[in-house]
């Protein structure tokens, strides 16, 4: 049986399947293909606590990952009441009441799991309502500070809150991760792993089986920013990405990379550092799709969802990613600053669309407090659909992507796949993405950024020319990675059964 | 003979190669009938382990604190701040006085420089042979801007000396190149390995190579070129144990802090160790590396290792004395980081051929490697 680990697409059920999501919805989808075609395949989420996989239905992850329509509320989180309300204070008393239960039977029963003690915590935080709750944190806090218990305790009930607030809090997880779900290790030959591994310890788990099971462990691999760019890096991934990357190392039989680009960087980490040999053609580049799937907007809506933004078509350039150090927003911010001072007249905005991501507040906050940044010249968009940053690549001047370094660039073969032209830095994963149809300029080069973006906001052949070379751009489809993928799989397994049969019998 | 070992460590508690080489000698003469006196002068605060005896010659910290505050080095500029009429010193040339040897061992020329005056002073001291114990040429060791202070100390005490011990030919041509008068060459060499019993335990739970190593910059700038910053040939069922001094220049390293999670995992930085929790980490030991790129002399810990009878990876510098032990059942050679981290992988992933058991050579004994030494002090005074 091939078991496709679903377990970052279970944690991060509240999110729309974006990145790593969408990469492991995909693969999902590669592999439900198989199923069809005859071969044993099981979706599984790993669960820490028990140190197993547990079955999850096709089903159930469709409804959690494509559909969004996981329902698993049983009953509805309490309303607020009136603050003086007899019924509120009644509530209230029970909550506490109840969580002082919940914490002495956790002390004096070793037996209770953590899997009990979670769902019990998260039944209490259903019966008050969310005001209530940060009403009453700052008690609790004190009280669970004044009797010397872990911090990590206060950790738990906020992240319980939020997934009962926003409706991912998992009443079924006893049994969900039972024994009746439980994956028997006897009956799987392959593990296919396209998840964030490095977040709990399924990778331990997997190192285990293929020793004492004779699993084989398949893994997508996306980039080694957490080690090589690690300065660029948010704090928990770069401390837990390695140590992961270590088992990995160590037990892997058959590796996909994004890019051609983390294939050598991959091959290159473990030639400098002693990690066992691993035979080139057991890691296999799979380029991801840049089809976001929502190309087909009529040309009303697309007026109607600029105009929500207060853009123009063809009249704002487009930086899209998370905002974190690396995307170097930093840079961006400066050279159109630049380019404004130099030329008043051009009144195009730039847009970063993207979520917050790790210590950007400071840079955003520049932005904000810039006396000589002209007003509106740096927009900024988060909570985008697809559907409108289908419309946002459309419509825009030209994209940019002035990152320091990436495993694949997304953003610049999708702006490149809906035509538009594209002013990129250098790194090799984005020269190799943009297959030559975009502008590489390093980021050293600030007047070079400057003059081509001049270049781009004029009506002239050059931009006319840069259009056409964008629309020459031979998209990656997702559908090519899934047959990439299934092939290669494929192939590997062939290749090792013929080396087994070999083996018996000389 | 009546013989004054003078060092600047004491070696009742021994660590550090130099200490255990010192306390071989001394157990070796003494065994050989010799009366030996051990006069160490040092600061106190570096060996809190040293015996009762050995601090009565402890030199205060603030001596040290004046030296850093001056930019200077605790060796070679040791005389600059210390001479005869320190108390410590003269409390020590009183017992040397009262001792009445017929040979002044001094190890290393760093104590020769403060005592010099002294001991050509004085009407019974000046009548003993001076011989000079190195085990290394400490100038070679030593960084650019410090050598030629370092050479001239060496140079001035060869002169003097009746005898140079080294610890190698090579270190022995250097010295008669020097002016010494006359050498005795007496290897390092180490103890025949403790047999544990069959109710000790392993300290570590996992299959591990070892790496001993004092709190010396070579050793540790031998673990950063060989080893790196991530481990990834020790596999996660194993471990890389790192004893000795070392382990507080490698654990505060910023290069260990990068990844922390992985090399405390990975890593197991045991610091400086007693002698019997060492033989039980030598005695477990997988494999044991010797990651020795620079340096002089030769090393203890070769011996140390061949005697032990496991698996050894070492660069062939950590052979330098004992090159017809290269070619050994189970010793393994790579000159650079890349062949050695190698090694050490496919050790663990059982593709070495370890040939047949190694049985432990007497000559690598300390009895053997300073039987030299006995003989020569055995025909007289040198």
């Amino acid at each position: 049986m091939i078991l496709v680990d679903v377990s970052t697409s279970f944690m991060f059920r509240h999110l729309n399947p974006v990145g790593i999501l969408r990469v492991e919805l995909e693969v999902v989808k590669t592999f439900q293909a198989l199923q069809k075609a005859g071969e044993s395949v099981a979706f599984g989420v790993y669960n820490e606590e028990k140190d197993a996989f547990f079955e999850l239905s096709f089903t159930d992850y469709k409804a959690l990952s494509i559909d969004k329509t996981w329902k698993n509320t049983p009953s509805k989180r309490v309303g607020p009441l009136p603050r003086f309300a007899a019924q509120r204070v009644l509530r209230v008393a029970r909550f506490m009441a109840r969580l002082g239960k919940t914490f002495v039977q956790a002390r004096l029963s070793k037996r209770s799991s953590g899997l009990e003690r979670r769902l019990s915590l998260g039944k209490a935080l259903t019966d008050i309502s969310e005001a209530d709750y940060i009403a009453l944190r700052p008690r609790i806090a004190s009280l669970v500070s004044s009797l010397n218990i872990s911090p990590t305790y206060m950790q738990r009930l906020d992240e319980i809150n939020f997934e009962i607030q926003t409706g991912i809090f998992d009443y079924q997880c006893m049994s969900r991760f039972s024994d009746a779900t439980r994956v028997d290790p006897d009956k799987v030959t392959n593990l296919v792993c396209a998840g964030a591994f490095w977040s709990d310890a399924r990778h331990k788990y997997a190192f285990r089986c293929k020793y004492s099971h004779a699993w084989r462990l398949h893994y997508m691999i996306y980039d080694l920013i957490p080690i090589q760019w690690r300065h660029l890096t948010e704090p928990t991934t770069k401390m837990t990405f390695p140590l992961a990357l270590h088992w990995v190392l160590w037990s892997v039989d058959q590796f996909w990379t994004i890019s051609e680009t983390t294939k050598q960087d991959l091959l290159g980490y473990i030639d400098d550092n002693g990690y066992p040999n691993l035979a080139g053609d057991h890691i296999t580049p799979t380029y991801l799709g840049s089809d976001i799937g929502e190309g087909d907007t009529e040309s009303d809506q697309a007026t109607e969802i600029l105009a929500r933004f207060g853009l123009e078509a063809q009249n704002f350039v487009l930086m899209v990613g998370t905002l974190e150090p690396r995307k170097n927003h930093d840079f961006a911010y400066r050279v159109w600053k630049e380019l404004k001072k130099r030329r008043p007249d051009i009144t195009t905005p730039m847009v970063w669309v993207g979520q917050a991501g790790w210590a950007i507040d400071p840079l955003l906050q520049q932005v904000v407090e810039d006396y000589e940044l002209p007003h509106g010249a740096i927009q900024r968009l988060t909570n985008i659909n697809d559907k409108e940053l289908a419309v946002l690549y459309r419509k825009c001047r030209f994209g940019i992507l002035p990152a320091h370094y990436e495993g694949w660039g997304l953003p610049v073969v999708e702006t490149l796949a809906y035509g538009r032209p594209m002013i990129a830095s250098d790194a090799p994963a984005i020269v190799e993405a943009s297959k030559g149809k975009a502008d590489h300029i390093g980021i050293l080069d600030g007047e070079a950024w400057l003059q081509r973006m001049e270049t781009l906001l004029g009506d002239g052949p050059d931009y006319d020319a840069a259009v056409a070379r964008a629309q020459e751009f031979d998209a990656f489809k997702w559908e090519d990675f899934r047959t990439q993928l299934s092939q290669s799989f494929q192939d590997f397994s062939a290749s090792k059964t013929k080396a087994n049969q070999k083996g018996t019998k000389a | 003979m009546k013989i004054a070992s003078l060092s600047t460590y004491p070696v009742s508690s021994p660590f550090h190669g130099g200490q255990r080489r010192v306390n071989a000698i001394i157990a070796a003469l003494r065994a050989a009938q010799h009366e030996v006196q051990h006069f160490p002068l040092y600061f106190g605060d570096d060996f809190p382990e040293a015996s009762a005896e050995e601090q009565e010659f402890a030199l205060a910290g603030a001596i040290r604190n004046k030296l850093a505050a001056s930019g200077k080095r605790e060796d070679i500029h040791l005389a600059d701040i210390l001479d005869a009429q320190d108390p410590t010193a003269q409390r020590m040339l009183q017992k040397l006085a009262v001792f009445q040897p017929d040979i002044i061992q001094f190890e290393q020329p760093w104590l020769y420089a403060v005592l010099k005056d002294a001991i050509t002073q004085d009407p019974q001291l000046c009548k003993a042979a001076l011989v000079y114990s190195s085990q290394n040429v400490e100038a070679d060791l030593l960084p650019e801007a410090f050598k030629t202070e370092a050479l001239d100390l060496e140079r001035d005490l060869i002169a003097a000396a009746d005898l140079v011990i080294s610890v190698s030919t090579s270190d022995a041509k250097r010295f008669k190149g020097l002016g010494a008068k006359q050498t005795v060459v007496a290897p390092n060499g180490s103890h025949l390995p403790v047999t544990l019993g069959p109710d000790i335990v392993s300290p570590i739970t996992q299959d591990y190579a070892l790496f001993v190593g004092s709190a010396h910059r070579p050793n540790s700038e031998g673990y950063w070129d060989n080893f790196g910053m991530i481990p990834g040939f020790i596999p996660p069922s194993a471990r890389l144990v790192v004893v000795g001094g070392v382990c507080n220049l490698l654990g505060s390293d910023a290069r260990f802090q990068k990844f922390r999670s992985l090399n405390n995992e990975v890593v197991h930085n045991m610091g400086v160790v007693p002698e019997d929790m060492l033989n039980r980490l030598l005695g477990f030991a997988s494999v044991i590396c010797l990651p020795i790129s620079s340096g002089g002399g030769t090393n203890l810990k070769t011996a140390e290792a061949l005697l032990s009878g496991k698996p050894i990876i070492a660069m062939s510098a950590a052979f330098r004395g004992f090159e017809h032990f290269i070619h050994a059942p189970g010793v393994f050679i790579a000159d650079n980081p890349k062949g050695f981290k190698s090694l050490i992988q496919r050790f663990f992933q059982k593709k070495l051929d370890l040939g047949p058991p190694r049985d432990p050579d007497p000559s690598l004994t300390w009895a053997g490697t300073l039987h030299p030494l006995i003989q020569h002090y055995g025909a007289g005074r040198p």
